[in-house]
Order: C-alpha cells, then structure tokens, then sequence
C-alpha cells in the first residue's frame, strides 16, 4: 500500500482525536473511579491495594483504577487536574507535600462518609480529624500516617550504661559519651520532610508552637521556644557532627545503617532498611517514641496521608463508595505496612499492638496514634501551615541559631517570615 | 508553455495556472507547519500568555477558575518580600558566577580543541557527556559527591590531614551557593563550549596565516583575531547562559531546594515554594515574570548587535 500526503494527515488527525475520544467514553461509562497516590516504598502495600480493588469491583461492580506517580511530581499533578477541571476523581493529600487547605476549596464534602466511619470504629483520632477537618466540614478521610519516632542502637546505649532515651534531657547526656566513643547522635537541620519533622517534634516537646490553638496568633516568640532553640544549640555542639547540616532525607537513614550513628529520629524504615542491607547493624537498631520535653510533653510529627474526591469529579458517590471500603479493610493492609503505616480510626489502633509487638525492635511504637499530630498544630490546619511548611521556616530557625547562637534573632526571624505568609495567606 | 506579456518596467502578472499552483504549495506549506505551530503554541505560547494572565490576579490554585484582577498588586507587593529580595539578590549572584565559568570553561574548552590532535574526538565527547546526561541522574551523583558523609571530596581532606572532618558543601550558605554554581557550571560548559567552537572554525585561517606572517604573539592573535571574529557569537551566548541560568530549577531543588536559610533560594525556587506548594499561583507567576522586560530589552539589543555585525 502507498502511502501518500492525505494518509498521512488523515492519520495524524485519528491520532490527535483518539485520545479525547477515548477520555470521553471512559467519563460516560461512570463506573470507574480513577485514584492517584504516590508511589508506596512498601511494594506489598500497592500489591494489597490493587487486590482490595479488584474485590470491590467483584462487589459493587465500580472499577477502581490506582494510578501511582512520585510523591515529589503529586503537587504539579494536581495545578493541571485542576485547571483542566478533570482528571482523576480521588487524590493523596500528604501532609507536607500536597497539603490538604491548599486544595480544599476544590475538594468535595466527605463528611457523611468520615462521619460513618467513626461513628463504626470507635472515633477518629486526633491526628485525623486535625488533618481531614476544614472548620466543619470533612474535606478528606485519613488513610494512614507514618511515625517520626526515636531510632537508637541499643548496643551502643548499653555500652556507655545509658537507658533508653526517653526525654530529649536524656538524648543529651548519652549523646556526649556517644559522640566520645565515635557514635554521635544526628538528626537533619538541612531542608527536607525529615528537618521539618525533626524540629516540629522538637518545638511541640518544649510546649512551643508556632501559632495558636485557634490559630489567631503567631506565637512562635516564647521563652519555651528560645529554651528549644538553647537546648538544640548545645545538642548539636556536644552530641553531633557538621555532617548533619547537610543532609537530605536519607543522611540519618545512611548515618545509622553505616554504623557510625547512635541514635535519629526516622520512621522504621531505617531498622527494617538495615536488616535487609546490614543484618549485623540492623540487629542493634530499635524505634521507641520521640523524646519527651522538660514538662513530659511528647507529641509525634506525623507525615499524613490522606484522599479527598474532586468536587469537579463526575464519580463523587462511587469515590466515596470506595474510600468507605479502602478504610473500612484497613487493618487487611497492616501486615505488609506494620510499623510504617499508623490508622486513623480509634478501634484500628487498638488492634495494632499484638502485630507491632511480634517485633521487639518496633513494639514500643504501640503509643503512637495517641501522641500523633499533624503539620500546623494547635492551631488548625491552614494555608499558612502549607507555606510555613513549603518554605522551611521552622528547620531554617532552627539552623540560624545553632549557626549564630543567638535564640532571640532566630524566633524574630521566624516570626517576621510566618507574619508574611500569614499576610499574603490571609488564614 | 504559458506566454505572459510583460509590460516594459512593469511587474509581470503570473497566470492564473501558475498563481493556483503557489496557493496550493502555500496551502501545502502551512499545512505542514501546522503541527510544528500548535505544539509550540500548546507548549511555549499559551502557558507564557497564561502565566502573564495570572500574575495579574490573585489565583490560588482553589481559586484558579475564578481568579480576580489585581493589575500590578503581586508586582508591587513583592517588593516589599524579604524572601523575595533575597531571591533577587541570590539569584544574580548566580547568575553571575555560573555565566562568567560558563563562558570562560567553554572559551579554554573551544580554544584547546580548535587544533586536530590525537584523540580530539574522544575528548570532545567526554566533555559533551555532563551536558548529555540526564539531569536526574548527574544531580543524584553530585548529591553522593557533596554528601557530608561520604563526599570524596571530604575524604580526601581527611585522608590529606587538610581537615579533620571535611566541608559541609551544602549545609554552608556560602558554600551552598559555590556548590551549586559548580555543577550548573559542570553541566553548562560544554555546550558553550561547543558553539563557540564552531564559531572559531569560522574565522578564516587566512587571518592567523597573515598574523603569523607579522610576527604576532598568541595573545595578539587571540586579542586581536578571534575575540573580535567571536563578539556576535559571545554575545548571544553570553544572552543564552544569562536567560537560561536566571531560571536554573533542577539543580537548586534537588541539592538545596534553597537552603540553607534561602541562602540559595533563587527565583526558580521561590515560585514553586510558593506556587505549586502553597498554592499562590498569581504570586509565583509574578516572581517568574518580574524580571522579563529586562530580558527582553537584553535579548532585542543583543539581537540589534548580531544584525549589525552582520551588515558590516
């Protein structure tokens, strides 16, 4: 067959409008919900999803498509979804990354959905409604959140006679004869997930916050901060090494698989990394929950991870069919995610303990739901906890004055930056 | 064979056969560019005129179907940013050290590679191999090269007894700024180095025949023939490198993402922090547009200058 210039821009038409023809069919179906997370570090997890998926499906006769991108490409995702107005029908809020308020106006009401699922476990925690919850409306149901807890090398703890650290008093004292005996103590000031964890739970710890609980206020001037800002100051100087200015969100998981760290603060992935790459490191490797401040106070940085349905979605009953069943099977997902993912739900929590303390090096994780907290705590979640959050104000605090030594121009700075963005944020 | 009758200076009327012929190649010819016109147009031309839309409203990205004119106000009130003006200010200093190496690696590269020798090719594609890499994969090396851990950079600074603990690359501010310059520089280079190469084959050889005649020295030849031949080629590269610096993304976000304390914070950066983010996109569109008519004023003087050579 000869191929001439018509065929080729016949052709080149087809190809053009198949696509859209294509999209257009799929959106008239209406049986479909399309759902785009980030790509889980657990393959298991992805594994259990689609199986979940393809067992709704076989009940409700909805399809779910579960499209997975990098967690880094979501917040461009989502500009486009929304621009062109369409797109997928439910998408992963992360708090930091895609925080929710920056998209709530374009999420739809989920309340009666968020409403249910408590109402049939026991309650939502405080880490979800926190997270999922803008004013009185429900603009998202919680899927799991992850742990920003202690990691320590026991072996190490005995060897200088140290207990397990429980308060940030204690990290001190055993991180100078840790540094001594070459086994410092580390923890990210450079600007990552981790840093912004790392210094929430610091701040929280001290009973010092950025705003208010009503989030009328910038309070991020306070003598509580300052002794956060002294005590992280003479950390760094006699438990730590230069190293940790620097690192990016792997530098702890490095520092403590090398065998040189002591003691971070991570997720398990830095144990359950270390059995897999370095048995003989991994052994020695334990989490227990981040330290307590002066007053006892400990709360848990949590990384959120929820889903709100698109207002603009065509599919918002079927959406909302599927996160009731997605949370409702929580618990089927926690054998491939135990110890990195944490439920929303009350009755979910109260049933991980048996599976975390199948495994001494994670079991003391059983109190983290209670002491969770998301990005922007007290006060509620906003624009301005998106941005304080996007720009790094808080580990950037945190570095100036360990760099410069003086606490007072540090919260000044901070609180010039976070009245900014309040200003330009309005909320 | 189609007779036209021509008047004495007058212009000659094709005949209707020859004018259906050029509307039919014209018709043709457009039709081919078609597909070339939309993509730019998709691709370049409507998100430029929808950022320039943009920066002149309040959107937000849960606002972005109905966003309100605000005329000049993002404009205005980034003046009065801190983390703006250090931005400006950062990003100049980039600028200006990445453009000067740029420019100045690439002139020594196109210099040392103007004569044929063994094994010129070979270097020639080793050196082409920083800016031919994927952009992901060299940053991911330069993040393991600059780690504070396991630099070899740092081991060799402990191995010498230069230091006792190596450099904080990228935990310094000033050294921040330097290590990001390095590897901007790393992966620009060539590339210049490259065009001005072919802009040194065209300088006739006759010149340096004639030069070499005279008795002139290298650095007389070198002031005298090939700067003056390369001006039209430096300035539009010197151009080129400004534009393309002043917006660099991809090497600040993953090595910094402008830290420490937006010591490297530059506009790239800052519109996406705040942008894509925080979700202020009549904002960030303004920071990526703030400096535009400078470069455009640049870019038509530059091109003034190119023109004008050329006429002489």
């Amino acid at each position: 067959m000869k191929f001439n210039r018509r065929h080729v821009l016949i052709g080149a038409g087809a190809a053009l409008a198949a696509p859209a023809l294509i999209g257009r069919a799929a959106a008239q179906q209406g049986q479909t919900v399309r759902m785009l997370s980030r790509s889980h570090f657990v393959p298991e997890y992805e594994t259990w999803l689609k199986e979940l998926a393809a067992k709704f499906e076989a009940e409700t006769g909805i399809q779910v498509i579960s499209d997975h991108i990098a967690q880094a490409e979501l917040a461009v995702r989502y500009v486009s979804e929304v621009s062109s107005q369409q797109g997928h029908d439910i998408v992963e809020l992360i708090d930091p990354f895609t925080l929710l308020p920056v998209y709530a106006d374009q999420l739809a009401d989920v309340s009666d959905i968020a409403e249910d699922l408590g109402a049939r476990n026991g309650g939502w925690l405080p880490v979800a409604e926190n997270y999922t919850k803008v004013g009185d409306t429900w603009k998202g149901v919680l899927n799991y959140y992850i742990d920003h807890s202690a990691c320590y090398r026991r072996d190490l703890f005995e060897r200088i006679g140290a207990e397990v650290p429980q308060t940030w008093q204690e990290v001190l004292e055993a991180g100078v004869k840790l540094k001594e005996i070459g086994h410092p103590v580390g923890m990210s000031f450079a600007r990552g997930a981790d840093s912004t964890a790392n210094f929430n739970c610091l701040l929280w710890a001290f009973d010092a916050a950025w705003i208010s609980p009503d989030g009328a206020d910038i309070t991020i001037v306070s003598p509580e901060t300052k002794a956060a800002l002294e005590f992280t100051k003479e950390l760094y100087e006699r438990a730590m090494t230069p190293e940790v200015l620097s690192w990016d969100d792997s530098g702890n998981n490095r520092f403590m698989i090398s065998g040189r760290g002591s003691w971070t603060l991570n997720a398990p992935s830095v144990y359950k990394t270390a059995m897999a790459q370095a048995p003989d490191i991994g052994q020695h490797i334990f989490h227990t929950l981040p330290p307590a401040g002066p007053n006892g106070t400990r709360v848990n940085y949590s990384m959120v991870y929820g889903y709100g349905i698109w207002e603009f979605s065509p599919n918002i009953e079927a959406s909302k069919r599927w996160l009731t069943y997605l949370v409702d099977n929580w618990m089927s997902s926690y054998p491939a995610v135990v110890g990195y993912n944490y439920p929303g739900l009350r009755d979910h929590a109260a049933q991980i303990g048996p599976v975390l303390a199948e495994d001494p090096h994670i079991a003391d994780l059983v109190g983290i739901p209670e002491i969770s907290q998301p990005n922007g705590y007290p006060g509620p979640i906003s624009k301005t906890a998106a941005e304080v959050a996007a720009t790094y104000v808080l580990p950037d605090m945190f570095l100036r004055s360990v760099r410069s030594g003086d606490a007072d121009e540090a919260m000044a700075w901070a609180e010039g930056q976070i009245r900014e963005i309040q200003a330009r944020q309005g909320a | 064979m189609t007779v036209e009758s021509v008047a004495p200076n007058a212009i000659p009327i094709p005949s209707p056969a020859i004018r259906s012929r050029r509307r039919k190649r014209a018709l043709t010819g457009l039709l081919l560019i078609l597909p070339g016109f939309l993509l730019i147009a998709a691709l370049i031309a409507y998100p430029f005129a929808m950022s320039i839309f943009l920066s002149m409203t309040n959107a937000e990205i849960s606002t972005l179907l109905t966003p309100q004119f605000v005329g000049l106000d993002n404009f205005i009130r980034l003046l009065g940013d801190s983390l703006f003006r250090q931005a400006v200010i950062n990003s100049f200093v980039f600028t200006l050290i990445a453009v000067v190496f740029k420019i100045g690696l690439g002139l020594l590269m196109a210099l040392a590679l103007y004569d044929n020798f063994a094994g010129r090719r070979t270097i020639t594609a080793l050196l082409l191999f920083s800016w031919v890499a994927p952009i992901a994969l060299s940053l991911l090396t330069w993040l393991w090269l600059l780690d504070s851990l396991y630099s070899p950079f740092n081991w060799v600074l402990r191995a010498t007894g230069i230091m006792d603990f190596g450099l904080s690359w990228l935990g310094e501010p000033v050294l921040a700024m330097i290590s990001i310059a390095i590897v901007n520089v790393w992966r620009g280079f060539p590339f210049f180095g490259l065009m001005l190469l072919a802009g040194l084959i065209s300088v006739p050889r006759s010149l340096y025949e004639a030069a070499n005649l005279d008795g002139a020295s290298g650095w007389q030849k070198f002031r005298l023939i090939t700067l003056p031949m390369l001006r039209v080629t430096l300035a539009v590269l010197v151009l080129y490198a400004t534009i393309f610096t002043f917006n660099e993304f991809a090497v600040v976000q993953i090595l910094t993402r402008g830290g420490p304390e937006n010591s490297t914070q530059v506009f790239a950066t800052l519109a996406f922090q705040r942008g894509i983010l925080s979700g202020n996109l009549g904002e960030a569109s303004a920071i990526t547009l703030y400096f535009l008519p400078v470069f455009a004023v640049l870019s038509l003087l530059m091109l003034k200058l190119s023109w004008k050579e050329r006429e002489l």
